[in-house]
């Protein structure tokens, strides 16, 4: 054994290397956990706070943290925490169920027009090209001004702002997949179509949809939160992040933990998703069998 | 000539280059197949040889109507292959296959081998009970020397001369009267290469299958072939019977093509005539004779006159004004 191996080892330094690297195994991990934590919220709120989210105190407004309430209590006294915990469910559903909506919208668009070519593309193109001359929250927020005030409309109107990015993304992919050998293999064996469709250029491009889905969860949330700050979305009844940090904005400078747990929440789901989005690329993407 | 499978005549495939607007100068046009004819009786093969970048992909791709032509005629089975669309054309895809040069690429990564086999099947409605087709994929490839275990894996758990045995596998199932082999064994092993041509050759006895073999390697086609044309910058420039032009070729190409084929015996005479300069760029050709450049047989005329195909004995045709006697 030489000196070099006798001296490195009980520090092994490829494992070191993985475990220092931003999105290591650390980050992977951390993420993991935070995004189990904040799934159990919206699964069992009861199990992690006993509190109820609606429940007015005036006897304990404007609590700072661990004054008796771990986050600090609004301008109400309800717990922050508490409110926190209940707006889980409707931020996750937000993200989960409008990016289903736009991913699928948008990959179906994409895929279609990528494969077939042609007129029906440069058509379909052309009209999403407009839509993303918007940016996704503008984009959000015409639909939403025009639906009115449900948390089903909010899913949509997100939904939709997320139609142009998958369509953009899936045509590129159809195109890549169309030009592929076995693409013209299958159509010389007589395959029509819509099979070749489903069965070879659907699945050659499922991939890097999973992963733009994975990622853009976290910018629904954030288009949601934003919505609703700016006092768009449901109208009530409805607990949100972004309401919160909306309605702790005249207290800020004094009291400042209503606005900034939601807003540091928000912050670290959204670094959570795309850190393990970013991780589920590199897990997908090398390999393409 | 009644008994021709398929007929080509003056074949043309053009690739109009995109013109830069403020360039003042005509649109520059590749001329991939430049007017070529290909008659392939039934039964038989013919071989198409040429260096790359000759135009030998580009007519494999426009008689399996994978691209349409500029102009000319094809002829399949007694029929105006070019007239047919749509679904009509979808239902007569069956009676021409192709054997692609990149098996793994010719195989979808993530379909089975059973599917990609059941695929073909099903296109064309045969064999639609589930347990029949089992059976029937089994048969498959049993019949180009795979097991039936192959049915269940995907290509990339497969060897090179797998997959290939597998997409010959898809190509006889629909049972076509023709396949066009597009440098089916150049992207193979050498003794697997022998296996994959014994194949082709034991299916087209026992099937009737016409081939067109289209191949830059010499010896491959001399073991398949019973017809060889040799293409030269998106023309045929010489055909003959494989044994004719092996023995006596004629047009100055198609001799260096024979004198570059190395020689097992290091004592035997060889003749040296290596080409110079590389393939003449298919957009802007030279006057008369596009093989002139490079002929060490050139002369005046050959800049003025464009050779065409003239018949030196009974099936044997080069386009050349001195062709080798």
């Amino acid at each position: 054994m030489t000196a070099d191996s006798i001296g490195t080892r009980w520090l092994n330094r490829s494992a070191l290397r993985t475990w220092r690297v931003p999105h290591g195994r650390v980050m992977v991990v951390l993420a993991g956990l935070f995004l189990l934590l904040v799934i159990g919220w919206a699964a069992f709120p009861g199990l992690f706070t006993g509190g109820n989210p609606t429940a007015v105190n005036p006897l304990a407004t404007l609590r700072a943290p661990l004054q008796g309430y771990l986050l600090g209590t609004d301008q109400y006294g309800r717990s922050v925490y508490t409110e926190l915990v209940y707006g889980a469910r409707p931020a996750l559903e937000v993200g989960l169920l409008s990016t289903l909506i736009g991913g699928v919208i948008g990959s179906a668009i994409g895929v279609v027009g990528g494969y077939l070519g042609g007129w029906v593309d440069m058509l379909v193109m052309r009209l999403i090209d407009i839509l993303l001359a918007l940016p996704g929250l503008f984009l959000a927020l015409i639909f939403i001004a025009a639906l009115p005030p449900t948390l089903e409309n909010e899913i949509l109107a997100i939904g939709i702002s997320a139609v142009p990015g998958f369509a953009r993304v899936m045509r590129g992919q159809a195109l890549q997949v169309r030009s592929r050998l076995f693409v013209a293999a299958a159509t010389v064996v007589g395959v029509r179509r819509r099979v070749i469709l489903w069965r070879h250029v659907v699945p050659n491009c499922a991939a890097p949809a999973i992963v733009l889905g994975t990622l853009n969860i976290g910018t629904a949330i954030v288009i949601a939160a934003s919505l609703n700050f700016l006092g768009l979305g449901p109208s009530a009844g409805v607990l949100s992040w972004g309401g919160l940090i909306s309605s702790g904005q005249g207290y800020i400078d004094h009291d400042w933990w209503i606005s900034t747990f939601p807003g540091l929440l928000v912050t670290l789901l959204v670094i959570a998703v795309s850190v393990l989005g970013d991780r589920l690329r590199d897990a997908m993407e090398p390999s393409s069998a | 000539m009644a008994s021709d499978l398929l007929a080509a005549t003056g074949l043309v495939r053009h690739y109009r280059l995109r013109r830069r607007w403020w360039r003042a100068e005509p649109p520059r046009i590749v001329r991939a197949v430049d007017g070529v004819n290909v008659r392939v009786p039934a039964g038989t093969t013919v071989g198409l040889v040429g260096e790359s970048g000759c135009g030998k992909t580009t007519l494999g791709r426009l008689l399996l109507r994978l691209e349409q032509p500029t102009a000319g005629e094809i002829t399949f089975a007694g029929q105006d292959w070019l007239a047919k669309r749509g679904e009509q054309l979808r239902e007569a895809r069956k009676d021409m296959q192709a054997i692609f040069q990149d098996p793994l690429g010719s195989l979808d990564p993530r379909a089975t081998v059973a599917q990609v086999i059941g695929e073909a099947l099903a296109a064309h409605g045969m064999e639609p009970a589930k347990s029949g087709r089992a059976d029937k994929i089994a048969e498959l490839l049993r019949s180009v020397g795979l097991g039936p275990d192959v049915a269940r894996r995907y290509p990339n758990e497969l060897s090179g001369g797998q997959r290939q045995r597998v997409t010959i596998a898809r190509s006889i199932a629909v049972q076509p009267k023709f396949i066009v082999c597009d440098e089916a064994v150049s992207a193979l092993d050498v003794s697997v290469q022998a296996q994959i041509i014994n194949l082709l050759s034991d299916l087209q006895d026992a099937l009737g299958i016409s081939y067109l073999f289209i191949s830059h390697n010499l010896a491959t086609v001399r073991h398949l072939a019973d017809t060889v044309a040799v293409m030269y910058l998106g023309k045929v420039v010489e055909r003959a019977p494989a044994g004719e032009l092996f023995a006596a070729p004629a047009h100055p190409y198609t001799v260096a093509l024979l004198a570059a084929v190395p020689v097992p015996d290091p004592a035997a005479p060889r003749i040296e005539q290596n080409l110079s300069g590389d393939l003449h760029s298919a957009t802007d050709l030279p006057s008369g004779c596009r093989f002139r450049l490079r002929c060490p047989r050139a002369a005046e005329i050959c800049a003025q006159v464009e050779p065409p195909l003239e018949a030196l004995s009974d099936g044997h045709v080069a386009a050349c004004h001195f062709p080798h006697r």
